[in-house]
């Protein structure tokens, strides 16, 4: 896999206004190219209101501050709403110590070709940082509408959802968990997620993260356990994941990470 | 922002490009080489007020602490006197560094010469209090050098 993220930040003479951002990544030995972001965002004073246009990361439960799709393990976005990026409208700001987050999207998510006016799917949240140094960060969410199947772009699938999600800064702990329930496509629907990380030693840290779905009497899991070593120039991640229900029970992998960043 | 800056009505992101020889005065200042991806440019905020003009400047800063980056942010007032600093995120295990007993020690100090801020603390040496410390010093150097002459 191999990315690239171009941002750029214009300003007028009471500061910053219009921030432009893409987000494009080769994926699966480059089969596939996928446009995560391609978004333009015009800033309020002090970002207390911001208006986002384009394709952009939707801001339901955890997905408004971690996305899970370089790690090696996954979060609870494909199966809750289905995708993390969609095209659209946000309306978005930071008010003291709470954010908040509306969106009106197509419902097509990244992975289908755009069209217009699409289904038609909104989202809002609302978080609050508590703590000296901001280290939890509480949110609630809850998402309606239609999204496309995962592989028919016209094929509806109605959503309902509800959720919470925290996230903790405790020293060498590093905590995410989601819960959420709802409806989907007119089946009842429960998930919940956590992940931790935790610093054993400088550069190294040890990760434990699991899933749990339930849609209609359907379940789906994942547990992973891994290490993510980070030497001066890259990161390394490995793992073993073992999911109950499903075909494939156990996988191992690992990854080579490195980030670059240039400025213009 | 605003916590150190509570009048400021919006920011302004400002970027500096670090040449060859202002990153060779930077590093000859401080004494030790600037880490990878400080290297190339010099990033802080003008807060401005209602009118648009600038009331001092926020830098939001990372440094390498034991476990990690450690991020802080600090502000600058428009006569170069720190008038706020917290932590924003670190993974150290001892937290020392966290405490406004110690961040409070470098409030009221000129950010220039740095020899005002490696006196500002005299107790015990932690990787948080040291990284702190070095943080400082590397972005009051550099602003000094790319903002201020």
């Amino acid at each position: 896999m191999l990315g690239l993220l171009v941002r750029k930040t214009l300003a007028d003479d009471k500061g910053d206004r219009l921030t432009v951002a893409a987000l494009a990544e080769a994926e699966h030995n480059f089969e596939n190219i996928l446009l995560h972001e391609l978004s333009a965002k015009y800033k309020g004073p002090l970002g207390r209101w911001n208006i986002t246009a384009g394709r952009f990361i939707v801001p339901y439960g955890l997905l408004k501050t971690f996305d899970a799709t370089r790690q090696l393990y996954e979060s609870l976005c494909p199966g809750t709403i289905g995708f993390h990026a969609d095209n659209g409208l946000m309306l978005s700001g930071v008010l003291g110590r709470f954010d908040y987050a509306l969106s009106v999207t197509q419902g097509y998510g990244a992975h289908h070709v755009p069209g217009f006016p699409g289904h038609g799917f909104g989202v809002a949240r609302l978080g609050i940082a508590v703590g000296e140094t901001d280290e939890i960060i509480l949110g609630i969410s809850g998402a309606y509408g239609e999204t496309s199947a995962r592989h028919h772009r016209d094929s509806a699938l109605d959503r309902g959802l509800g959720g919470i999600d925290a996230t903790l800064y405790a020293g060498p702990v590093l905590g995410r968990a989601e819960v959420n329930a709802g409806f989907i496509n007119g089946a009842s629907f429960g998930a919940g997620f956590a992940a931790i990380e935790y610093a054993i030693v400088p550069r190294l840290d040890a990760i434990v993260s699991g899933t749990l779905m339930r849609k209609d009497k359907e379940w789906n899991d994942a547990t992973f356990v891994g290490l993510a070593f980070k030497p001066k120039w890259f990161t390394i991640r490995g793992g073993y994941r073992y999911v109950h229900y499903g075909e494939i029970h156990n996988r191992v992998s690992f990854q080579l990470y490195r980030l670059f960043s240039f400025a213009l | 922002m605003t916590r150190i800056f509570p009048g400021a009505k919006d920011y302004k992101t400002m970027v500096v490009k670090i040449g060859k020889e202002e990153r060779g005065k930077i590093e000859e200042t401080l004494g030790w080489e600037l880490l990878p991806g400080q290297r190339e440019t010099f990033q802080y905020f003008d807060m401005l007020d209602a009118a648009g003009t600038r009331i001092g400047t926020i830098i939001a800063a990372s440094q390498k602490g034991e476990y990690g980056a450690i991020e802080f942010v600090v502000g600058i007032d428009t006569k170069n006197t720190v008038c706020g600093l917290y932590i924003q995120r670190s993974r150290e295990r001892n937290r020392a560094f966290k405490e406004r007993a110690f961040l409070d020690l470098f409030v009221g100090k000129k950010i220039v010469p740095l020899s005002g801020i490696d006196e500002a603390y005299k107790g015990k040496e932690s990787p948080g209090t040291n990284a702190v410390i070095r943080g400082l010093k590397k972005e009051f150097a550099a602003y000094d050098m790319l903002v201020s002459k």
